[in-house]
């Protein structure tokens, strides 16, 4: 049963749960308990599983660990502490990892300085890919007592029967930055290594989850401790601590006009807020969106306030390993007055006192917010400082609508993968490696993991057959098949000598992408493009790149070339984005927003004297009500201002702010006017408008026989068409028409295959699915030189059946993952109900509100389905410019 | 499409028909390639290029007299060797073919095409290295330089042609490619690779290009037409000149 925990334990009780010399080290260290620590050091001694989630500084690591390092004692003191693995720890991050090692054996070393040297040592090792082999070989000898590794290892590990051994004692799994495994297949694979690790030796161990936030928490400590075989969750107790920081922050923006300011000039002020801020405080961290973000910032914070490198670092992925322990331990120092960032700190590293926290651009979720904001203030007293700076408006009514959502404890919730085919089929080839398998007996191993719950035993014996190679004859399932599997008996196992160093070099769920570097006119690295990207550049056109507008000149190699576009328009679109999706209940929370102000909106259009010339003026808008009605949020004066304008002109444009109760559908033309376009104000966030996006292409491109284009963000969905094409009200009453009787996830499935998306997917599936090798033999296999493209692959898995496991993982994973095809289900049956209503409107050129969505929307094509007659148009088009250009005819 | 008299491509295919030889030809088939590169690289190709393969033939023998399958090189895959899967599929091939009424086989050599000799007498191939000359037809890999010397027709393959093009919105296509046009003292025919895995390298009317390498000085590759492999049809795209200078056209 998932529960959670009652009361607190008093300092005493809890105090009286550990080993005698580890209460008197604790003791004089630290004279009270945080608050997991009320919970975890007497339910952990009573062997419990746990999920304890709370800000950093909360003494997260030691609620865990002084439990263990008792019943450690404990056996140290009665002479039975052996050889063994009794604990296992495991973060997704290796700097964590060394960072656990330290505090671990600093402690220890001082523990042992007051106790009897009779007394065994408690050892600690860790195990990552940086590992030295002579260490590892050590640790095979001499196992350390506590394991710190990560996800990637373990699963290595599982394959080495003469480590397994050592586990056979394990009583402790401790999994650290739970929020980082939870919500992707890298926690789905973890999932499956726990099961097989508790199979190997042949009994439980207890689990320990710790994260900052998660939502909900009963889903996450389902995760963590999965079920027996019976199908019976397991228990686990959940401790919540995640708002136990106080937090102080604000959404700024940087100007008063955000629409009608020069670039130089919202640099510039973008920068003296940061600098004022680091002023004020002893250390700041700045979070970026992108790591080129964050090189920018740091050159223009030294160059415009004369800060050197001991004053201003940056810490990105890209870094080497050197450069950011080196930062690391100027912050832990305290001597950096400021650490720009773009992911890598926002884990729980080590990084010493941070006084405030700024966040440039939305960090589109709560969680995500909290989190990167909590890495300031030290201690769990302290209070959390941040500052969102903004430069968009869809962005400071995003994080505006955040932060007060975070105020208010409103988390957005994740989504942890379900039965990916790709990550089980790295599994299944490891559990081959190591014993013969009753197919009956792998499934109840493997369903064990929450995320496998629910496999279909088809599901699992259609795997079997491709890992096998029974798709092809025969004589070349030598060379094919990567396991043997008789399906009469049901039994699989190992299958030739090179499988064991495939599932070792090729193991991980991250997918490798190619990089192209991008160069401007001084031959200045700005940042990188994919490949896939690149291949679609023609000379001349303008990208965006990390927020700023570029001239594509040429590609050499796996260079490209470029001039800096200032104030031009992108001609091509980012195809795929980066950045994290808008969590649905935020989106539904700015919803709820947009019909609150709106409506004050339009009362206060409606008072006598209001004219828009007038809204020029910050006295005549903080007049408003809608204005008024935003002071109760964590946001400056400039971003109110900036709001209650943008809604005001979105109003008087379009009579209408969208909502999600009231749908907006624009019909409008291009800049240019040379393209049709019809905007959906679906605020739904990304994942949603994803599939809804495709779905509305789908049956318009029935309608309408014509390719389509389309443009995605979190605030909604266009698509574009010829100027050509004739569209109306009368389109869009057609579209909703066909929705009826539609069902959205075989629409979906059906017609998928016509994106680009598919091509991307389809190939990351494969990769994980070992169907396409990153690495044999040792050689690394760049991706750029996998002779294959994705479309042919695509093309020649279709020709075995629609369900081979590979080409189902990727709809699964375009439908569950990358979209929510169920709420998209959910919002097509709340339009045909007349739950939510829909406006359509004709403009003659987009309103505000659609302004950021066509200019940085994620975009994507939908071909038309009749192939034959889609080279036709391209053939007719290409000879009429052809005509046009008045060569000689054929 | 009918080139001339007596040369047409078999539309939507990647096979051309030469009436006065009752001869169809195709180029870089690159058999095998999917277990060689499941031995290679273990990657997990499904098999799907020899069923294409024979699907094209098919078609294109079916209400047309054909006596002569010559292919201009490349029918396997591996450098090094001959794969099992080389042999069993080149095997494959020939009986299909022959159930078709094909009863001559024509192999000229090329680059992929080493240890070939001994497959060919096992499977009745007919192999000729560096260029084969038919009547008027004169027939060569196209990975060496090669001339018409009094012939009339150069049909080579070797460089794997496609275009690129975009559509109105911005999607790109690229389409497998015959090259067809003037060369120096008579015409010029590039096949596209047959191999179902490949989609083909890009052709630019650019000087740099490895087909004008070949032919030195005998050919203005700005005028020569591309003439793509649609669904079921063969398209004729213009001349590459043309093309580019419509590609720059918004």
């Amino acid at each position: 049963m998932i529960k959670q925990a009652g009361a607190s334990v008093s300092y005493n009780e809890s105090m009286a749960a550990l080993n005698p010399v580890i209460r008197k080290w604790f003791a004089s260290r630290y004279k009270e308990l945080t608050p997991p620590q009320m919970y975890s050091f007497k339910l952990i001694k009573e062997m419990e599983n746990l999920l304890i989630t709370a800000p950093t500084g909360s003494g997260k690591t030691f609620s865990a660990f002084m439990a263990i390092l008792s019943r450690l004692m404990d056996k140290a003191e009665g002479g039975t502490l052996g050889n063994k693995v009794y604990c296992l720890y495991i973060s997704p991050l290796r700097a964590l990892n060394n960072d656990v090692y330290k505090n671990l054996n600093s402690p220890l070393q001082e523990i042992y300085e007051s106790v009897s040297p009779d007394i065994g040592r408690i050892t600690v090792g860790t195990r990552t890919s940086d590992t030295p082999t002579s260490e590892r070989q050590k640790q095979l000898r001499k196992p350390p007592n506590i394991l710190v590794t990560t996800p990637e290892s373990l699963a290595i590990i599982l394959n080495s029967s003469k480590f397994i051994e050592a586990f056979s004692e394990l009583e402790y799994v401790v999994i650290d930055e739970l929020h980082e495994l939870a919500n992707n297949k890298r926690g789905t694979h973890l999932s499956l290594s726990l099961e097989r690790l508790e199979d190997l030796i042949g009994h439980g161990f207890i689990r320990i989850g710790l994260g900052a936030t998660l939502h909900p928490l009963e889903e996450a400590a389902r995760f963590l401790v999965g079920s027996e075989s019976s199908g019976r969750e397991r228990d686990c107790t959940i401790v919540d601590g995640t708002w136990d920081k106080k937090l102080d922050f604000e959404v700024i923006s940087p100007v008063k006009d955000i629409i009608n300011v020069k670039e130089e000039r919202m640099e510039s002020e973008i920068y003296r807020i940061i600098n004022s801020i680091i002023k004020k405080n002893e250390t700041t961290l700045v979070f970026t969106n992108t790591r080129s973000g964050t090189e920018r910032t740091v050159y223009n914070l030294t160059r415009r306030f004369k800060y050197d490198n001991d004053d201003v670092a940056a810490h990105h992925g890209s870094l080497s390993r050197d450069v950011r322990l080196e930062v690391e331990d100027l912050l832990k120092k305290g001597s950096l007055k400021c650490v720009v960032s773009s992911t890598s700190l926002e884990l729980g590293v080590d990084i010493g006192y941070i006084g405030n926290v700024i966040q440039l651009g939305s960090p589109k979720s709560v969680s995500k917010a909290l989190q990167r904001i909590g890495r300031s203030g030290h201690g769990f007293k302290d209070v959390a400082r941040g500052e969102i700076i903004v430069v968009n408006r869809d962005d400071l009514v995003e994080c505006s609508v955040m932060l007060n959502a975070a105020l208010q404890h409103h988390l957005d919730s994740f989504n942890t993968p379900k039965n990916c085919l790709d990550v089980l089929a790295q599994h299944v080839v490891g559990m081959a490696l190591s014993k013969k398998w009753e197919m009956e007996e792998a499934l109840a191993v493997i369903r064990r993991a929450y995320p496998y719950k629910t496999l279909e035993k088809a599901d699992f014996i259609s795997l079997l057959e491709y890992l096998s190679g029974m798709h092809v004859g025969l004589e070349s399932r030598r060379v094919y098949g990567k396991i043997w599997y008789d399906e009469k008996t049901g039994v699989f196992g190992r299958r030739g000598k090179y499988t064991k160093i495939i599932y070792y070099l090729n193991i991980g769920t991250i997918p490798d992408e190619v990089a192209v570097s991008v160069y401007d006119s001084n031959n200045k690295n700005i940042g990188n493009i994919e490949e896939n990207f690149l291949s679609r550049l023609k000379p001349g056109d303008v990208f965006v790149l990390s927020g700023r507008t570029y001239l594509f000149k040429h590609a050499q190699g796996m260079r490209c070339y470029v001039e800096t576009a200032y104030g031009m328009v992108p001609t091509v679109p980012p195809w795929f984005s980066e950045q994290m999706p808008l969590t649905y209940e935020l989106a539904m929370e700015i919803g709820r927003f947009r019909d609150r102000v709106g409506m004050l909106v339009a009362k206060d259009v409606m008072r006598k004297g209001f004219t828009f010339a007038k809204t020029s003026s910050d006295r005549f808008i903080s007049s408003l009500e809608s204005f008024k009605a935003l002071s109760d949020m964590p946001v400056n004066t400039y971003a109110r201002l900036a709001i209650t304008r943008y809604f005001i002109e979105q109003h008087m444009f379009a009579g209408v702010i969208p909502t999600n109760k009231r749908l907006l559908v624009e019909i409008t033309k291009d800049r240019k006017g040379t393209k049709s376009m019809i905007v959906f104000h679906f605020l739904f966030g990304r994942r949603i408008n994803d599939a809804l996006s495709r779905i509305f292409g789908f049956l318009l491109e029935d309608i309408l026989d014509t390719e389509l284009g389309i443009f995605i963000n979190d605030n909604g969905f266009a698509i574009f068409l010829d100027g050509n094409v004739r569209i109306g009200e009368e389109t869009v009453r057609e579209l909703i028409m066909r929705l009826n009787g539609c069902d959205i996830r075989q629409l979906l499935k059906s017609n998928i295959r016509r994106t680009e998306l598919m091509k991307r997917r389809f190939r990351h599936c494969a990769v994980r699915s070992f169907m396409v090798l990153r690495n044999y033999k040792g050689y690394k296999i760049s991706v750029g030189r996998q002779q294959v493209n994705s479309q042919t692959l695509l093309k020649a898995a279709e020709s075995i059946s629609p369900n081979f496991p590979v080409l189902k993982e990727t709809y699964r994973e375009i439908l569950e993952d990358v979209m929510d095809v169920d709420r998209a289900a959910e919002v097509v049956k709340d339009i045909l109900d007349g739950r939510a209503r829909y406006i359509v409107i004709k403009t003659p050129s987009p309103s505000p509100f659609s302004h950021n969505l066509i200019t940085f929307g994620e975009a994507d094509v939908i071909m038309m389905k009749d192939r034959r007659r889609h080279l036709r148009e391209l053939h007719k088009d290409v000879l009429s410019k052809i005509k046009r250009l008045k060569h000689a005819p054929l | 499409m009918r080139l001339s008299e007596n040369v047409e491509i078999v539309d939507g295919t990647p096979i051309a028909y030469l009436r006065d030889l009752k001869a169809l030809v195709c180029s870089d088939l690159h058999l095998g390639y999917e277990g060689v590169m499941a031995e290679r690289r273990r990657y997990f190709l499904p098999k799907a290029n020899l069923s294409s393969i024979k699907g094209y033939i098919g078609s294109a023998a079916a209400g047309r007299v054909v006596k002569e399958l010559i292919v201009n090189g490349d029918i396997k895959n591996d450098f090094s060797k001959v794969h099992l899967e080389e042999f069993n599929e080149l095997k494959e091939l020939v009986s299909f073919s022959e159930g078709l009424g094909i009863r001559r086989f024509l192999l000229v050599k090329g680059n992929h095409d080493n240890f070939i000799g001994r497959v060919g007498e096992g499977t009745g191939i007919v192999i000729y290295n560096g260029e084969l000359r038919r009547g008027e037809y004169v027939f060569a890999h196209g990975d060496k330089p090669v001339n018409l010397n009094g012939g009339k027709l150069l049909i080579i393959g070797h460089i794997h042609p496609s275009i690129a093009l975009y559509t109105r919105l911005g999607a790109k296509e690229r389409l497998r490619c015959f090259l067809y046009g003037k060369i120096r003292g008579g015409k010029m025919l590039v096949l596209p690779a047959a191999s179902y895995f490949s989609e083909g390298f890009e052709i630019s009317p650019g000087s740099e290009s490895e087909l004008a390498r070949m032919l030195g000085g005998d050919v203005d590759l700005g005028s020569i037409h591309a003439l793509c492999i649609g669904e079921g049809e063969t398209l004729d795209f213009g001349s590459l000149r043309d093309l580019l200078d419509a590609s720059m056209e918004e």
